[in-house]
């Protein structure tokens, strides 16, 4: 379920959009929870990608921008992303997206 | 094979989404709304069907079984043809045993759909909220009555 509400039109669109494309889509209730957390204080927030990872950085990319809107920086899809100061970097945790185990954070 | 299906309460802009995913990822739109345009006497307005008094609607079983067998044969049809984003109120509910097909369930808040309603229906903001409240009651007994389950059943993660 989206909360429309919390997610802006074109990050519901966006979402939907990243969900369809990937049947490989999770992501863990810790992570959720986590993201969940961040949307509740003032932090700016950087989806941080793993290097070389491209998919998963753009599926992780859609989720966080999703719910951070409008606060994402957003560095494009694939790069390493690292938080600036007064910004709180998030990244993928083993068990999001799928086959994608073990993913280095 | 694309299969997108969106469940949307009213005043929650998930038409706008539903139309919105269908053009990006080029996949055909299809409403509850065009399922029903060709098909006489089931071509009812979700707002008129919401009216009906679910007691009234038990004493139609024989309506209700034909409704539901034409509305889900016209949707399988629709959705063989693959690649199709379907959106409409409880379109889930047909596809609920469906492996491999995407289900999204679009909500907002109440005073955010109130205002949507309150420009939409030209009423004032704190009617617009008395009658999103009493479409999402309608829709729950609707829906019960229906389909045998509660309408904002929630699946899954909530984002």
């Amino acid at each position: 379920m989206i909360n429309a509400s919390r997610i802006s039109l074109e990050g519901t669109v966006e979402l939907i959009c990243g969900l369809a494309r990937s049947p490989r889509f999770t992501i863990t209730s810790e992570t959720l929870a986590k993201i969940e957390a961040l949307c509740r204080s003032d932090e700016e927030v950087v989806g941080m990608m793993p290097q070389g990872e491209e998919t998963v950085a753009g599926y992780f990319a859609a989720v966080i921008g999703c719910m951070m809107q409008p606060t994402l920086h957003r560095r494009g899809n694939g790069s390493l992303s690292r938080p600036r100061r007064g910004q709180v970097g998030l990244a993928p945790a083993e068990g999001d997206f799928g086959q994608y185990h073990g993913i280095s954070t | 094979m694309g299969i997108i299906v969106i469940s949307r309460g009213a005043y929650t802009m998930g038409k706008e989404v539903g139309e919105e995913v269908a053009r990006r990822l080029g996949y055909n739109c299809l409403s509850r709304e065009e399922l029903l345009e060709t098909s006489g006497e089931f071509n009812v307005p979700e707002v008129r069907l919401l009216g009906v008094d679910p007691p009234v609607l038990e004493n139609m079983v024989y309506w209700k079984r034909r409704y539901l067998s034409f509305i889900q044969s016209s949707l399988f049809r629709r959705l063989k043809e693959d690649n199709v984003v379907y959106h409409g109120f409880s379109g889930r509910v047909f596809v609920r045993d469906f492996p491999g097909v995407l289900k999204v369930r679009v909500e907002a808040d109440l005073q955010d759909r109130a205002r949507i309603a309150a420009l939409r229906e030209g009423v004032t903001q704190e009617r617009a909220v008395g009658m999103v409240k009493r479409i999402d009651e309608n829709r729950k007994r609707w829906c019960r009555q229906l389909y045998g389950v509660e309408s904002a059943t929630v699946v899954g993660s909530i984002l």
